[in-house]
Parts: C-alpha cells; sequence; structure tokens
C-alpha cells in the first residue's frame, strides 16, 4: 500500500495588499525548528510528512489552508511550531474546507497560552482534515515568519 | 538486491541519488527484510530526507509527481494481490487510496512547468478517479460524504474495472 503522505493543497486568501520598501525581518529558521517537530513526534509517531507554510505580514488579514488526509483506522500527531513567527498567528483544524457549512472546528491554538510556540493535536478519529492559518494584520514594518508543521503517524 | 540497484538507477534519473547513496542504508534495508517495524522506520528515514531535499532545494511541487508514480504502482500491486484473493480489509484499503487521488492530481497540477507528459499524466490520472466517482456507492455518498469507518462495498465489476484502469495507466508509464 502507498506510504501515506501528504499533498498540500493552499488556499490563499490576501485580503488586501501592502506596498512598503522597508527591510523585511524574517524570523524563520526552517531547518532548526523542523527538528524540532520531528523530535515531538517520537518516539511513538513515525515521521509521515512536514510542511514549511512562510509568510510575509501585512496590513490586511490573511488565510492559508492546508488539506491533510488521513487514513481510516491509523492514529496520527499533529505538531505545530512557531517559534519562526514575529508575531502570532492562529491555527485551527477542521473537518471540512473553508467554503463548507456546518464544519466543526477540532483544534485551535487560541485555546492555549498567548506565548506557547509548539501545539500538538492528536485527532479522534482519522479523517480528512484542514488547516486553516489565520494571519492578523500588522501595522508595522514588514515583517516574514514561518509555521513549520510536522504529521506522524501510528499504525495500529 | 536487483532492486536496490534499480531503486538506485531510478534515483539518479532523477536526480535524488544523495538520498539513496548511502550503503548503511541499503544494508539496513536488506538485514531487515520481513521486520515490519524496521522497515517502516527505514521508509520514514527516507521520506523525511527527500522531503527536506525537496523543501531546501525550493523542489516541493516534485514531490505529488514522485508520489503519484508510487500511489499508481502500489495500487497495481495490491490489485493484483486482490486478484488472488479478495480479502474485504485489503480491498477496502485499496478502495480508501481511491480517497486521495483528486489531491494527487491537484498537486501534480500545481507544477510550474506543465510538459506534454505531464499533461497526459493528469489527464490519465484524473481518468482512473473518474472510476473511482463512478462507483455506485460513491455516487450515493454525494460529494462531500466521507467512507464510513467499516468501509464500503463495490461491486465485483467496479472493482475490476478500477484495477483495469490503473493496470493501463501504469503499463503506459513503464513502457515510456
Amino acid at each position: 500500500m502507498a506510504k501515506k503522505k501528504l499533498i498540500f493543497i493552499f488556499s490563499v486568501f490576501l485580503m488586501g495588499f501592502t506596498v512598503q520598501t522597508n527591510e523585511i525581518y524574517d524570523a524563520c529558521n526552517p531547518t532548526e525548528i523542523k527538528k524540532k517537530c520531528k523530535a515531538a513526534l517520537r518516539p511513538e509517531f513515525q515521521y509521515d510528512a512536514s510542511k514549511s507554510t512562510k509568510f510575509t505580514f501585512k496590513n490586511k488579514k490573511q488565510f492559508k489552508e492546508l488539506e491533510v488526509p488521513l487514513y481510516i483506522g491509523e492514529r496520527y500527531r499533529f505538531v505545530f511550531n512557531t517559534e519562526g513567527l514575529p508575531q502570532p498567528i492562529d491555527i485551527e483544524i477542521y473537518n471540512k474546507r473553508y467554503e463548507s457549512k456546518n464544519r466543526e472546528v477540532m483544534f485551535s491554538s487560541r485555546e492555549f497560552s498567548a506565548d506557547q510556540t509548539e501545539f500538538i493535536f492528536e485527532p479522534e478519529r482519522s479523517r480528512r482534515v484542514y488547516i486553516d492559518y489565520i494571519v492578523p494584520p500588522t501595522a508595522d514594518s514588514l515583517k516574514k515568519g514561518c509555521v513549520i508543521f510536522a504529521l506522524g503517524y501510528q499504525i495500529k | 538486491m536487483e532492486y536496490m540497484k534499480v531503486v538506485r538507477q531510478l534515483a539518479d534519473e532523477l536526480g535524488i541519488s544523495n538520498i539513496f547513496n548511502s550503503e548503511s542504508l541499503f544494508e539496513s534495508f536488506e538485514r531487515n527484510i520481513g521486520v515490519e517495524d524496521s522497515l517502516i522506520d527505514i521508509l520514514s528515514t527516507i521520506q523525511e530526507q527527500l522531503d527536506d531535499h525537496l523543501e531546501e532545494s525550493g523542489q516541493e511541487y516534485m514531490s505529488a509527481i514522485y508520489f503519484s508514480g508510487g500511489w499508481l504502482e502500489a495500487m497495481y500491486i495490491g490489485s493484483k494481490v486482490i486478484q488472488d484473493d479478495k480479502k474485504m480489509k485489503l480491498t477496502n484499503r485499496l478502495v480508501e487510496q481511491m480517497t486521495i487521488l483528486d489531491m494527487i492530481v491537484r498537486g501534480v497540477e500545481y507544477h510550474p512547468n506543465k510538459t506534454e507528459e505531464l499533461t497526459v499524466l493528469i489527464s490519465d490520472l484524473k481518468a482512473v478517479h473518474a472510476v473511482y466517482l463512478n462507483f455506485e456507492v460513491i455516487k450515493a455518498l454525494g460529494p462531500d460524504g466521507e467512507i464510513p469507518e467499516e468501509g464500503i462495498k463495490v461491486t465485483e465489476d467496479e472493482l475490476n474495472e478500477m484495477m483495469v484502469k490503473i493496470e493501463e495507466v501504469r503499463n503506459k508509464i513503464i513502457n515510456g
């Protein structure tokens, strides 16, 4: 059987734009942060996939969605690390895509303390899920950053 | 050992030989043939290195193409196994694999440089997906329907049609 693997499909909505010439501050160091994410999967979960998602903060709210297929009957662990962000964003996980009615939130980073940078989620049911990154507007100079996501699986 | 040589040759042609050139990886693979947990460990390590390589080289868009090949081959092998022994669990697993095909197609379509070969691959994968979407049980579930935990029942004709289509596409690729 094909190894479980993610194909990330982005839906990107830039709700406005900013033109500035300031030097951009980039807080992202994906290689180092990814190592931490992978470490948070072990030893119970095997590495399945990972994804760095980069953001350039703007003066308008932004939204990105990742689509993640999960196979029935297997256990998964989602690890998010936001150390590479210059300011917090919201991470939410839903059972349906963004435009669907009646979608249910399965996880929200807003339930955790504002200074937390590592988030772990293990869904009870393994089905396709949608990770939403909601990037708030920023008023100061342009800033860049990234969220690193790693997925692990455990065969029951 | 022959398989390993072929894997190396394919990796060379794909430009990812650095991942598959490690002697220890191959020795470890050979030593652990038949030890499921160890093989899962090794495959996870390869996947991890491949993902890192593609991300660092800015070639993440290649991931879906590599995966589409692996997916087709796995589906082909799975089809051959259930032809000999129609175990319900494996049949369900095979049908479940079809649920990610729409994502694979979108991933391949994401490639910035669509060659003729890629356009044909996309069209062939869509043809396989169309067979799945035409299953009576999938039509009944509707576009937002989820396959139930206990699996779904497809008819033997539907299963055969799916397997024939997979074999057709797979053979087309390996015969160039």
